[in-house]
């Protein structure tokens, strides 16, 4: 079965043409353009001076998708590792003196008179790399063969969680055992590497781990233990000692603030989302939102200011549209029969899908606030772009006739 | 099995989204209001009490807190474009810098001698140093501020002329305030022009740029700070100019703050109050207050709250400055359509500062501070008037160099001491009609040499109480020994810091005089008799004490205290009666009014106007110069009370240190006098 016969050609679309207008699945890009109206409109709300600016983002990021679906796959795929290394380099200038700080964090690289967030980019670099180095192998059904993915994927995690920026770096992880798990490697496997890492953390706790280092972790894990303590239970603040260098000390501090800052923020956002009911006070008549009570309204926090204005409806029909990208997106998984295009499409749905649940889940207290945007509604134009990308690389394969000689789909 | 696992992967993020979609419905529909009552809380903040007045008897204030404006910066409506450039912030810098220098330059040039210009210009050259480091500092702060500043970005604000409502401009909330409803009220804030600026408040444009620096750090290092104090002190036509325009100075607003003015006259008695100094932060927001029950301060109810710094302002800091509030403020959706109103709500109430109203009064004490102001040589000065009947405090006044209240420090009381030899001479059973002579220069009574003013002969009590013969109290006081001297003086009220829990003990030099035991040796004869004319070791009293002393003689022997609060005084049948004083008190009120009448005060016909009685004294003091060498100074009082038959008022003045010919009647009759009249006029 060819992807010819799963979509008829568009009559009225010159021929040339034809395999871009294969592409464009609606089931994948109406609920991929709702969400995004979804995210002007809120945006609208609350800052209507970034509203051209996210259009532009968003018509950037729709071109650059174009983009890639227009290139022939083989092409796309020649790209892959180098676009891996761009990216790899891009997160090492990071640290080299091209970075931009803010609130302690280097995130940011400063090209011109732009900023740039080369973790946006990582991402979608592994999801590529990791589609690209499974799709004609068979030994990441060994134990062994599971290494290659996994530095694949751990050079860029480490690098991100150097900045720090734990949220985005752990977005890696759930993309790198769902590709490897739909390749077919065996469950038996996947969990004995996680048995093994969490087996060697006390290790590494004991040993290699620095004081303050330590404190910085037990800042990743204590908005974690404060969640399932109780959605609005308050996390301890990290415990001080008699020993403890000045490195610890400082980061202990650092860690308190932030710690009441993201108290603060969830409490703010709930409230919010609270505060819409079932049907919501209507386009920029929340009053939490008016009142510009919500903090990062425009970027992290996008799901709250829709929540507020719109209700429960709204939410409901935002999460039925991310469902329905997400089903697009598998439909594609199903449909196309290139291995690597297979993969690129299960990694998409894995890092949009994580993504958009994590992002919703820390509004609603359900998760750690982490500071991750919600794809195609937070503003934000890495964010936007990387989204895109994804998506064009997910939809490329089905412009294409199918590539591979034999039928392979990892059974 | 790719098509399975792929179907369990979408099922897995459809049950992970029906989970959120649940999480949502219990927030928004099932757990509204448990989320909203939780969570819509907006902040506490504090209500700040007022701090208490002094008042006068008759209630004019002495001390009261005044309004002033302090400018502050509101991060929420702040737009970030008010922060200058990093090169701009150079220039001021450097104009700053170059100005200093020239100012150092002209200080310098205007100094006479070289080593002095040498110390100078090390002390000047420190201090840039740290100037330097310190705006060094402000400047990095700049530099990374600058470089976060897309994140901090907040776009432009709008504010409500109606209510003052600040929020985000956007398409909706430009034209209707969500808060008061109002249509088309809301300015867009503009950001500030610092030259602006600074022309209004009077500063230079470096001061707000560094300001303005400090306050974001602030920021950085409390993100829960709403506001912060940009300049502590502006105009307030600055403040009005700003409070009418608040468009044109988007993010900022003049708050009122309250400073602390009293009637400088009255100083001596009310003290001054500060601003918080770290400590106080420190002790009220410690939290092991909340174990003694005591209320645990939050640091913004510390920083503008005014302390007391002596005096009464300190002693009864506590009351002045009443308990802070805790009040809510509530943000919420309004009923029946769009927009949010606030609720606040009272989680403890303010207790405001107890004003204090005193015995002083005014017009009195006026006239006692101008007289210690206008002593002769501009020498160190007190006065004090009391009441005699109640012990009111009328007026307490003090100049001195040194900045202590001389009126509560122990002084060299001389002959008007004689009181108290008089009280014990004649508890010890000496009968007032005996005779002593007094030989004009004696040695006498353990090797100390004491003189007399004239050749007095054979002398009695009255005639020697109105001439203050020194030969007759001197010889007496051995006689009469050392534990009628003591008990006399304690009957006098001459013991203790007298008025200490209502003003303090600061500044008032040593504590109250341990008369029983007065040093290893005991009492010597010598002691004795020079302590009978108020001088020499254990002869030591403060004026307040003298006029408490001769206000239980004027009064008939009742033990009066000296009272300042108007609250805790008493009335005069309630005060105990001395049965000593009570039974000598005719006797020695008959010799201190015929100190006035042929006495040593005789030559001050102003006392005689006043029908006053009293003692003048004249008390020795060696005051070295170099080495072993010294001069004898003289401390001129006068203490006396008016009308002589029926008495009201006691005062006393005295004059630190004077040349050696100085008398006490000459020098302090006449302020005695006037302070008596003044007293007596305003009944």
């Amino acid at each position: 079965m060819s992807s010819e016969a799963v979509r008829p050609s568009v009559p009225w679309i010159p021929e040339r043409w034809q395999h871009v207008a294969r592409a464009c699945d609606p089931r994948v890009l109406a609920p991929t353009f709702l969400l995004c109206g979804l995210g002007l409109l809120s945006l609208a709300a609350d800052r209507p001076d970034l509203v051209m600016s996210q259009l532009r983002w968003m018509l950037v990021g729709a071109a650059l998708a174009l983009a890639v679906v227009v290139l022939p796959f083989r092409r796309l795929l020649d790209l892959i590792y180098p676009g891996y290394l761009l990216a790899l380099v891009a997160l090492v200038l990071l640290f080299a003196g091209f970075g931009r700080s803010t609130n302690g964090a280097t995130r940011w690289l400063q090209i011109g008179g732009f900023g740039l967030q080369p973790s946006e980019f990582a991402k979608v670099a592994v999801v590529a790399v990791l589609a690209h180095y499974v799709r004609f192998r068979r030994d990441q059904r060994t134990l062994r063969g599971l290494v290659g993915p996994f530095v694949l994927t751990l050079v860029p995690l480490a690098l991100i969680m150097k900045q720090p920026d734990l949220g985005t770096a752990l977005m890696l992880v759930p993309v790198l055992f769902v590709v490897l798990w739909a390749a077919g490697a065996r469950p038996r496997h996947l969990g004995t590497v996680v048995a093994l890492a969490v087996l060697s953390l006390p290790l590494l706790w004991a040993t290699v781990v620095k004081d303050y280092q330590k404190q910085r972790v037990r800042g990743f894990v204590a908005p974690v233990v404060a969640t399932l303590e109780g959605h609005l239970g308050r996390a301890a603040a990290p415990e001080s000692s008699a020993t403890e260098t000045r490195e610890a000390r400082l980061e202990r501090r650092r860690l308190a603030r932030e710690q009441a800052d993201r108290d603060y923020h969830r409490d703010r956002s709930l409230a919010a989302i609270a505060s819409g009911g079932v049907a919501g006070h209507g386009f920029a008549q929340g009053p939490m939102n008016c009142a510009n009570a919500v903090p990062e309204s425009e970027t992290d926090f996008v799901f709250t200011v829709h929540a507020e204005e719109w209700g429960f409806v709204g939410v409901g029909v935002l999460l039925l549209l991310e469902l329905a990208l997400l089903s697009g997106l598998a439909a594609t998984a199903r449909e196309v029969k290139e291995p690597a295009a297979r993969l690129l499409a299960v990694g998409t749905l894995t890092l949009l899908g994580t993504q958009a649940a994590v992002n919703i889940a820390m509004t609603l207290g359900l998760a750690p606030i982490t500071g991750l945007p919600l794809p195609f509604l937070s503003y934000g134009g890495s964010s936007m772009c990387s989204s895109w990308l994804l998506l064009g690389l997910s939809l490329n394969a089905r412009a294409q006739r199918p590539l591979v000689f034999t039928e392979r789909d990892f059974d | 099995m790719y098509e399975k696992r792929l179907s369990r992967l979408v099922a897995a993020f459809a049950l992970v989204f029906a989970l959120i979609a649940g999480r949502a419905f219990l927030v928004q529909v099932l757990d509204v209001g448990s989320h909203r009552a939780e969570v819509d809380g907006g902040r506490e903040f504090s209500v700040l009490p007022r701090r208490g007045a002094v008042l006068a008897a008759d209630g004019s204030p002495l001390a009261w807190s005044v309004p002033g404006y302090s400018l502050e910066i509101e991060f929420g409506a702040v737009d970030d474009r008010l922060l200058p450039t990093p090169e701009a912030f150079a220039a001021e810098r450097r104009l700053r810098e170059e100005r200093e220098a020239r100012d150092d330059a002209a200080a310098l040039a205007a100094l006479a001698s070289a080593a002095e210009r040498e110390a100078e210009a090390h002390r000047r050259v420190r201090e840039r140093e740290q100037r330097r480091t310190a705006r060094d500092e402000l400047a990095g702060d700049l530099v990374r501020l600058t470089s976060e500043l897309p994140t901090r970005t907040r776009g432009p604000r709008v504010r409500c002329r109606v209510c003052g409502h600040v929020r985000k401009l956007t398409a909706a909330s430009r034209s209707t305030c969500p808060e008061c409803r109002a249509d088309g009220q809301c300015d867009e804030l503009a950001p500030i022009d610092r030259a602006d600026l600074a022309a209004l408040v009077q500063r230079d444009v470096f001061d707000i740029d560094a300001a303005l620096v400090f306050a974001l750090r602030r920021r950085e290092w409390h993100p829960d700070w709403r506001s912060h104090a940009l300049l502590p002190r502006i105009p307030a036509d600055a403040a009005e100019a700003i409070d009418l325009h608040p468009e044109q100075f988007g993010g900022l607003r003049a708050v009122p703050r309250i400073a602390r003015e009293s009637d400088p006259d009255a100083a001596p008695v009310i003290g001054a109050a500060r601003a918080p100094t770290p400590d106080d932060v420190a002790d009220l927001t410690d939290p092991k207050r909340a174990e003694n029950g005591e209320r645990v301060y939050v640091r913004a109810e510390v920083f503008p709250a005014l302390f007391g710094a002596s005096r009464l302002e300190e002693a009864h800091d506590e009351e002045l400055r009443g308990v802070p509030g805790r009040a809510r403020r509530t943000l919420r959706p309004r009923a029946g359509g769009g927009g949010a109103e606030a609720v606040v709500e009272t989680l403890a109430e303010v207790v405001d500062g107890t004003d204090l109203v005193t015995t002083l009064r005014p017009r009195v004490q006026h006239l006692a501070q101008e007289l210690v102001r206008a002593a002769p040589g501009g020498r160190d000065a007190s006065a004090v008037v009391l009441d005699v009947r109640t012990g009111a405090l009328v007026a307490l006044a003090s100049a001195t160099d040194d900045g202590m209240d001389h009126a509560r420090s122990h002084v060299v009381p001389g002959s008007v001491y004689k009181l108290v030899t008089a009280v014990a001479l004649l508890e010890a059973g000496i009968s007032p009609d005996e005779r002593v002579e007094c030989r004009h220069r004696e040695r006498r009574a353990g090797h100390v040499r004491y003189s007399c003013m004239h050749l007095h002969g054979d002398i009695a009590l009255v005639d020697a109480f109105a001439d203050s013969c020194n030969g007759y109290f001197a010889q007496l006081a051995v006689r009469a020994g050392s534990e009628a001297m003591v008990d006399a003086a304690r009957r006098l009220g001459l013991e203790g810091n007298a008025l200490a829990a209502d003003l303090g003990t600061r500044g008032t030099g040593p504590a109250g005089l341990d008369l029983a035991s007065p040093g290893a040796r005991g009492w010597f004869p010598a002691d004795l008799a020079m302590l009978g004319i108020g001088q020499g070791r254990g002869a030591s009293a403060s004026p307040l004490q003298i006029a408490v002393a001769y206000a239980r003689i004027a009064n008939g022997g009742h033990l009066v205290e000296p009272t300042l609060l108007a609250r805790n005084l008493r009335a005069p049948g309630a005060i105990p009666v001395d049965p000593v004083l009570a039974r000598f008190a005719p006797l020695l009120r008959d010799a201190a009014r015929r100190v006035v009448t042929e006495g040593t005060a005789e030559g001050v016909p102003a006392l005689a106007a006043v029908r006053a009685a009293g003692k003048t004294g004249t008390a020795e003091v060696w005051q070295r110069t170099t080495g072993d060498d010294g001069v004898n100074l003289n401390t001129a009082w006068f203490v006396g009370y008016a009308p002589y038959d029926a008495p009201r008022y006691c005062a006393v003045f005295v004059v630190e240190r004077m040349e050696h010919k100085s008398y006490g009647a000459d020098v302090s009759g006449d302020p005695v006098a006037a302070l008596l009249a003044e007293a007596l006029v305003e009944q």
